[in-house]
This record gives structure tokens, sequence and C-alpha cells, in this order.
């Protein structure tokens, strides 16, 4: 006969929260059409957040656990949106911007994601490694300085495994320029195959949710939709 | 799934024992990398939980051997003590039970791959001690009802990290007391730390239950683990060895004896009583302090 066990009172915990950034590049280029593509990167883009959102919504774990922030650049870089998980998040509005402040979009996302765990441990919400994942097709046009002290940061961060940062080319990208940011292989995209990217992403902070006691995540091979 | 009576000196203990695979691995079709194992026999109790590490392709290989070695060794020294008339010292016993477990791990070729964490407890006719390397965890109630977390501090800054079996550097948490001052003992992985741990104290609603479950001789661990998975509350691989004792709390039942203390690994082979590997041994002719093998003698 089983146990009742209804008496029985769990702690009332707060799910660990896996930060993840986007940083999106939303320069002039995005919106051109590469040659045998039907649409243009922008247009990609766009279809691939909402593949995003229901890759991250159909697992139970990352659902309630990855909070998204999207950090759109061009000339300009916007203001980061606020950490929010799938329920609540809200898709940005892709706007042409410009020209490519990558270097100056990444110093908005570290500081972002710092300032994001600090709110975690001022609530006592523990976490895992937070996910940078920058998207971009071009050269960056940010000053020598500021692609020299956010390329030392990220290659910091990246040596003490304080973050998995993704970097990722899109058709037209210098692939050895976005590797040399921060030393992490910049993975170039195959095509337009911006869903199957983010099917991969929403993959990977699901099995960072569900994760184990160990040093590594073994995140799922990037198969399908970078040139390797 | 393991039920268990067993007497220990005047005290009848009651036990149930259950590993269960986590949704997330069924799902994955990755086996159960938790296990668990415990030895009866006469005047002692021998128990083991360990929790393979999930990123690691061999770890319920890893897991599996680090109960047998560690339960094994513990039984095997207190059946030792026992022939040759010595009153076993059951903190030493587990620093050699887990420092075994440890070196048989570095035995194997894939041992990078097959990390675990490691909980043992010991229970003699009048004593007992538990030791945890790793987040997997143990939970003591003593007489007076009073609940204590046996863990290692958290390691680093990530939910998903911490030492194993195979680290360099692990800490080792060691808890002991008189048999006569325990009313419950839990050993779990760390499945069950969100749904029975806030800011590492154990909760009351769950732990003091079980434990009187266990005393009434109610409780069946394996259904315990698939009411809290139908809960929504388990999505790890989870196990469970909980013991209960006579020992109804109360405020006049004997307590405050209960001791616990971190080890360093330095500090584990120290207690243990055996020489650690990493450090020569002091010259005689010289002077020279001692260190670890392998770095240069100086300018």
């Amino acid at each position: 006969m089983m146990e009742n066990f209804g008496d029985l009172e769990f702690a009332q915990n707060s799910d660990p929260r896996i930060p993840v950034v986007l940083l999106l590049d939303c320069s002039d280029s995005m919106m051109e059409k590469r040659p045998g593509e039907d649409r243009s990167p922008f247009e990609a883009l766009n279809g691939g957040l909402d593949t995003l959102w229901s890759a991250l919504h159909s697992d139970p774990l990352a659902k309630r656990r990855a909070e998204v922030s999207f950090i759109t650049f061009g000339s300009d870089v916007s203001e980061p949106t606020e950490f929010k998980t799938v329920d609540d998040m809200v898709l940005p509005a892709l706007q042409p911007m410009g020209v490519t402040s990558l270097a100056e979009a990444l110093t908005v996302a570290l500081d972002a994601i710092e300032a994001r765990k600090q709110t975690y441990r001022d609530n006592g919400v523990q976490y895992y490694r937070p996910i940078l994942m920058a998207i971009s097709d071009g050269l960056p046009t940010s000053p020598k300085e500021t692609i020299s002290e956010v390329s030392a940061r990220l290659k910091d961060s990246v040596e003490r495994k304080k973050l998995t940062f993704m970097p990722i080319a899109v058709e037209g990208a210098d692939v050895d320029v976005m590797t040399s940011l921060s030393g992490k292989q910049a993975l170039k995209l195959q095509g337009m195959k911006f869903d199957e990217l983010f099917q991969w992403l929403s993959a990977s902070a699901a099995a960072v949710s569900a994760s184990q006691p160990g040093d590594a995540v073994k995140a799922p091979a990037p198969d399908g939709w970078a040139e390797l | 799934m393991d039920q268990l009576n067993h007497r220990l000196g005047d005290s009848e203990l009651k036990l149930s024992a259950a590993t269960q695979m986590g949704p997330y691995h069924a799902k994955m079709g990755i086996p159960n990398q938790d296990a668990y194992d415990l030895i009866s026999g006469e005047g002692f109790l021998s128990l083991a939980v360990a929790d393979g590490a999930g990123s690691l392709e061999r770890s319920d290989e890893g897991s599996e051997l680090a109960v047998e070695v560690g339960a094994g060794m513990a039984a095997d020294l207190m059946l030792a003590a026992d022939r040759e008339g010595r009153k076993p010292e059951l903190p030493k016993i587990l620093a050699e039970a887990i420092l075994e477990a440890r070196s048989t791990m570095f035995t194997l070729n894939h041992w990078r791959e097959a990390g675990s964490t490691l909980v043992l407890a010991l229970l003699s006719r009048d004593a007992f001690a538990v030791a945890v390397l790793g987040d997997s965890f143990a939970v003591i109630q003593d007489g007076a009802g009073s609940l204590s977390l046996v863990q290692p501090p958290s390691v680093g800054e990530f939910a998903n990290i911490t030492k194993l079996l195979t680290s360099a550097d692990p800490t080792v948490s060691i808890s002991s007391g008189p048999l006569s001052e325990l009313s419950g003992l839990a050993l779990c992985s760390d499945a069950f730390e969100q749904p029975t741990l806030e800011n590492r104290v154990p909760t009351p609603g769950f732990w003091s239950t079980v434990f009187s479950m266990g005393r009434k001789g109610g409780l069946k661990v394996d259904e315990l683990i698939s009411f809290m998975d139908g809960q929504g509350k388990i999505e790890d691989d989870a196990t469970l060895i909980a013991l209960a004792t006579e020992l109804e709390p109360s405020a006049e039942a004997p307590s405050g004896n209960i001791e616990h203390r971190d080890y360093s690994l330095p500090e584990l082979f120290e207690l243990a009583g055996v020489p650690n590997p990493d450090i020569e041994p002091q010259p005689e002719s010289t002077a020279e302090a001692e260190k670890p093998r392998g770095l240069p003698t100086g300018p």
C-alpha cells in the first residue's frame, strides 16, 4: 500500500537561471539578399527568433530557467531588453541601423551579463554559466581601442570559463576577425539557416538547464547549420 | 529498492533505499548515473551513495565503482577492527574508504570520464559517522529533532559545478557522534537539493516527516521518489538511503555531541593515517621542507 506522502512539505526555491544574451547585427548589409537566397539575413533572422521562442517553450526546463536578453546594434547599440523567460519574453522588432559597432555592442552585452549575475546574487538565485551569442555579417567598424578593450575582456572571460561565447558569422563576415575577438573559433552560418541555429541555441540552453555536476556541459554538435 | 531492519547495540534501525533515473536522462537515453550500496554486518552498517557527473560519458561506471569500493572498504575495516579487538574510529575509517575509492578510480584508463561524488556512512554499535565529497549530501536528525546538513561548501560561481572524487583538491565534510543521539540519517544525490534544502538548511516539513515515516516502518523510498517525480520535484537521477532509529525526537533526548568538520585532501590523508603520495618524505640528511613531487627545488 502506498504511503500517503501528502503531509510532506517541500522547500520553496527559485529555479537556477541561465542568462542568455543575443547580440544581433542590424547593420544595413543585413538587408541585402545573398546570391541564391530568397531571403535577406534580416528576414531570416526575424523568422529565426520565432523558432527560438518555440524551441525554448517546448523544453520544460529551458522554459523555466533560460532568461534571454536581446541587444541590437548597427551604428548605435540598443539598450538591452530585460532578461525574461520565454513566457514573458517580447521578441525585438528588428530595424536597419547603419554600420557595425560590434565591439561597442559586445561591451554592452558583457556589462549586462555582469549586472544580471549581481541581481541573481542579491536575490539568492543560483545561476549557470551565461551564454553570449553574437551574430554578425560584417567587419566591425568600431575604433581599434574599443575592439582591443573588449577583446581582452572576452578572452579573459572565455579562458576563465566565466562565459560561453558563441560568435556566429553570417555570409559576408570575416570569420577570422570574429574569431580573433575572443580566441573562440567563430562558426559560419550555412546560408540563412537561422531556424536551425536557434534550435541549436535552445538545445544548448536546455542541456545547461538540466546539467549535472561537472566542469563542462556537452552541448549538442552544431550540425545542420554551421559550415564546419 | 532495499528495505532493511538492522539491530545495532540497543537500537533497531529501519532503512529504505532506492534509485530512479531522472526524466531528462530517460528522454535522452542516458543511463542512470547514480548508484548506492549498503552492507550490513554483525555490529555495523556501511552505506554509500554516489552521483556520476552528467557531462562525463562513463560516470555511471564511476559511481558504481565509488559505492562498491567505498562501502566495501569501510565494511572491511570494521571487520578488521572487530577481529583485532580494537574500537573502530569511524571518521578515520571513512577517510580511508574515500581515499581508497579515489585511488581505485585513478586506476581506470578512462578515469577522466568517470567522475562522481561520494557519500559514505558508517554505523557501529555505539557510534555513527558520515562523509560527503561533492554536492551529494546527507541529513542528520539528532535526538532533539534538529536537522543538520552534511555537505562541503559550494564550489565556484555556477550552479552546476562541483568537486568530484577525481578532482585535484576536493573537500570532504565529515560528521560523527554517538549512535544514542541519532534519530534519523539520509544519504542523497543532489536531485533532492532543490525540493528539500533552502539556503543549505534541510526543510523540516520534508525531512522530519520522512524520518518519522521511517521510524514507523512505513517508508518506501521508491514510492517516495515516484511521488516526488509525479509532483514535478525530481528533474535528475534520484537516489536516497533513509534510515531511522528508535529514538523519537524530544527535548529530553540526548543531543549536542555530534561533531562536524571539513577536511582538505592533505588533512584527509592525515586523518586516515595513510601517506599522501603527493608529498615527498623529508630527507634524513637535509632540512629541506616537504614539497609536492615534481616541483623544482629552487634557485
